[in-house]
């Protein structure tokens, strides 16, 4: 992240050339990113077409004489301790694994981008209050400051959201905050300032627009953090409470069974790797393409 | 980059794959019967650290507060009664050497000269005075009451009519005599509940806030409250002084391990003496030749409930707590998740006990029937009564509850499950709060019928008392009163059946299951004793070989 500020700046020079283009051309080229994005992809296929995709109700369909059942021709992942279907929930759970990625870096970006912008364009007495709010935030460890508040407001899947999203803001702010540094001494800010544009327009039409680049691979490589601590708020108890199945609470109720029925706790194990894995591999390649001293 | 990414995926599938085959690699089965014999003919040993664990801090070690399971159980290594169980939960002389009964209303107790607090100050008839009366004291307001009000004079006492409570004379420094105000067979036994543990006065008044005395305790028990880290340890050391002869351990050290899975492994590590097993790994510690011969297991009288909160809407309609009744297959869920670690139960009275009856049955699964009492408030799965079920925080507990919920979301409810880490949890039991069900468990405090209905369903006993349900019922409030009067023995479990028959009829909780207890310990323990009350076992008969 500690380039970004060189990246910005390169990328206004090759502006003509149109760097997005660029970038997609780069993009397509790195195997291992569009492996990711076909990861992606697949999992938002699954996450909204779960419904049709489960052979069985995540919830509903419970059969008491068939727990514990390994994987099977009817069971592919085999049943849990209620006899429900396993690959159901897993497949259910990606929708609420991909929300909160999606919902909390919603959060943490309105946050974050909002203060960043306030704090790096208007400088002075702003700038100090918010950096300094920021460092504070900065001295709770993000995890454990995401169980405090979970634990203040009580568990539940809005409560993953906004903890998760809430952690994370410092972070956006900072990024913003230098990308806006840099970009507000610019010709073509300048230029917009002495046309008479207002604040408000040159920050949001001017200068956001140029900090994309950055904010992108962020918010990418953040969905994946997202996902593994909500995987780790439902661990501890924290996140959407049962019967809702999630990846992070299949793994933490199964725990106890791991020994006899150790499918429950693998199958969402995978899941929960394979979709970091992917928004990892996405977010590399974006790093990279996004990054113009990266040449083929 | 691309190489190195490929290389990263065949990492990561391997350490799945070492999951899975560790993970499937279960032990052997074996057919060889079990070793009865987990103690043996050796000399005792004195001396060494018992490493053991409890699921979450303990409440209080003060007695007149001690209403939970782990609190009694302290209190009972800390302090001495006047009785004691034996294993099968007979009455057995403590602090008490011996006793008459001249008549069905007096008790006179002889004392042990010899027991000394851990203070160093000697234990006399006192003690016993003060502390009976303290439980009695409105100011002191202590939830167990009921253990002595039925003392003459306890009335006049708890209403600030009279200084001491006159049922209770001294005749010397080791003689003590009981009055009653009518005959109450099971009183005596109820001289060994926690409440009913001795207090040394000096030590409670020391203490101008009370709550620091439940962090301070000091007893004549076998042993003495050493370190206590919140959420960490409790360590307890051996009493030299003990009237009855010193312990034969020198200590325990009883850390907090809230997780089954941590105290599993933890004991697998070998870092615990013992480990009450988990439902889930009961077939695994059973088919494993190692731990095999060093497995024990007990039923035990703990009656796991569903508490329906009676006072207030929607379960103060009879029908909505039939139709709970009848939406949920005890059966099936007992047998999935707890397998042969509890047995289904039908109403308060344990097997065991007198008054307990095989044949009675009470709600059998019959969603139909759910459906259609549900139906008569205009209730329907499509337009479900919404509750709020409170439980103490565990995974096992989810693991049970679940498919109580799913069963009941099937019928007509919409039950939303609310779990609070324990010592928050109580409160809400004791207080009330939103919750309109509760789950929680009663174990017998003495070995009676008596036990498993006057506090939980006599509408004196609201909230702490017992009764969290806050039932209330005339007839029932009259029957308990009369059984407590009823000097026949026979006549008395007649009556505690007819009591049985109405709180079922009634649906005033749900009777779930009674736990069925396995137990391994390393082979180093010697002398296990399982004890079926929860806090008879004052650990006084292990010793360790090592």
């Amino acid at each position: 992240m500690e380039s970004t500020k060189e990246i910005m700046v390169e990328e206004k020079v090759k502006k003509s050339n149109n760097p997005w283009v660029i970038a997609m051309g780069r993009l397509r080229r790195d195997k291992s990113a569009m492996h990711g994005l076909y990861i992606i992809v697949f999992l938002t296929f699954i996450a909204v077409f779960a419904s049709f995709l489960s052979p069985y109700h995540p919830i509903n369909d419970f059969n008491l004489d068939r727990a514990f059942e390994g994987p099977s021709y009817q069971h592919w992942f085999g049943t849990d301790w209620m006899g429900r279907d396993v690959l159901s929930r897993v497949l259910y759970g990606s929708r609420i694994s991909l929300t909160v990625g999606l919902a909390s870096r919603l959060v943490t970006l309105s946050i974050g981008i909002t203060l960043g912008a306030i704090a790096g364009y208007f400088r002075g007495i702003p700038d100090m209050i918010i950096m300094r709010i920021a460092e504070i935030m900065d001295a709770f460890p993000n995890f454990l400051f995401a169980i405090a508040i979970s634990i203040a407001i009580g568990p539940g899947l809005y409560t993953v959201f906004f903890a998760l999203g809430f952690v994370g803001w410092s972070g956006m702010c900072r990024l913003i905050r230098g990308q806006v540094l840099a970009l507000r001494e610019m010709e073509f800010v300048e230029a917009a300032r002495s046309l008479g544009a207002s604040d408000t327009r040159i920050i949001f039409k001017e200068i956001l627009p140029n900090c994309m680049a950055p904010v992108i691979i962020s918010t990418t490589m953040g969905i994946s953090s997202a996902i593994m601590s909500e995987a780790a708020l439902s661990f501890l108890g924290l996140g959407a409470q049962p019967p809702t199945p999630t990846w992070g609470s299949m793994m933490n109720f199964g725990r106890q069974y791991i020994y006899n029925a150790p499918h429950l706790v693998i199958f969402p194990g995978i899941a929960i790797a394979l979709t970091v894995y992917g928004f990892n591999l996405f977010g590399d390649g974006l790093r990279d393409a996004l990054d113009p001293r990266m040449k083929d | 980059m691309y190489k190195r990414k490929k290389m990263s995926l065949i990492l990561a599938l391997l350490m799945i794959f070492s999951i899975f085959i560790t993970a499937c690699s279960s032990e052997e089965a074996v057919t060889t019967p079990p070793d009865e014999t987990v103690g043996n003919a050796e000399a005792s040993k004195y001396g060494g650290i018992y490493e053991s664990y409890i699921e979450a801090d303990f409440n209080t070690l003060d007695p007149a507060f001690a209403t939970a399971a782990l609190d009694g159980f302290m209190v009972s290594l800390i302090y001495d009664a006047l009785i004691g169980f034996d294993a099968e939960g007979k009455v057995m002389p403590a602090l008490a050497k011996s006793w008459e009964t001249p008549d069905e209303v007096t008790y006179i107790f002889d004392l042990v000269d010899n027991a000394k607090f851990h203070n160093g100050n000697s234990f006399t008839a006192n003690d016993v005075k003060y502390t009976f009366e303290r439980v009695l004291d409105p100011e002191v307001a202590s939830p167990r009451t009921w253990v002595f009000d039925k003392l003459k004079g306890a009335e006049a006492f708890m209403e600030g009519n009279a200084a001491e409570v006159e049922g209770i004379e001294i005749l010397s420094d080791y003689k003590i005599k009981l009055t009653l105000e009518d005959p109450f067979a099971p009183f005596l036994s109820m001289l060994g509940m926690p409440a009913a543990h001795i207090v040394d006065k000096n030590e409670v008044e020391k203490y101008a806030d009370q709550t620091q005395f439940a962090l301070h305790p000091v007893g004549t028990g076998p042993y003495i409250f050493d370190v206590y880290n919140q959420g960490e340890r409790l360590t307890l050391n051996v009493f030299e002084d003990y009237f009855a002869g010193r312990a034969f351990l020198d200590g325990i050290n009883y850390r907090v391990i809230p997780d089954p899975s941590t105290q599993v492994a933890e004991f697998e590590a070998g870092n615990l003496d013992e480990l009450l097993i988990p439902a889930a790994d009961l077939e695994r510690f059973r088919n494993n030749p190692t731990y095999r011969p060093y497995l024990r297991d007990m039923n035990t009288f703990w009656n796991f409930f569903i508490g329906l909160m009676a006072d207030k809407p929607p379960f103060d309609d009879v029908r909505v707590r039939q139709a709970f009744n009848y939406g949920v297959d005890r059966e099936a869920i007992v047998r999935a998740v707890r397998g042969d670690t509890a047995i289904v139960s039908h109403g308060p009275i344990p097997p065991g006990l007198d008054g307990f009856r095989p044949e009675f049955k009470s709600y059998p699964y019959d969603p139909e029937k759910s459906k259609a009492l549900l139906a008569e408030l205009g209730y329907s799965p499509e337009n479900p009564l919404p509750i709020e079920f409170l439980h103490i925080e565990s995974t096992a507990n989810v693991a049970l509850l679940e498919p109580v919920q799913a069963m009941l979301n099937q019928v007509g409810f919409d039950v939303n499950l609310i779990s609070m880490e324990s010592q928050a949890a109580r409160v809400q039991f004791r207080e009330g709060g939103s919750h309109n069900v509760y789950y929680l468990s009663w174990g017998a405090d003495y070995p009676d019928a008596e036990n498993y209905l006057f506090p939980l369903f006599h509408s004196s006993n609201w909230g702490g008392g017992g009764n969290g349900t806050r039932y209330s019922n005339p007839e029932v409030d009259a029957l308990l009163e009369k059984a407590h009067k009823t000097a026949n023995y026979n006549e008395r479990i007649k009556l505690y059946q007819d009591i049985e028959d109405i709180v079922v009829e009634e649906a005033a909780r749900m009777w779930f299951f009674l736990s069925r207890n396995w137990r391994v310990y390393k082979p180093e323990v010697k002398d296990v004793v399982l004890y079926r009350i929860f806090n008879a076992n004052k650990m006084l008969d292990v010793w360790l070989d090592r």
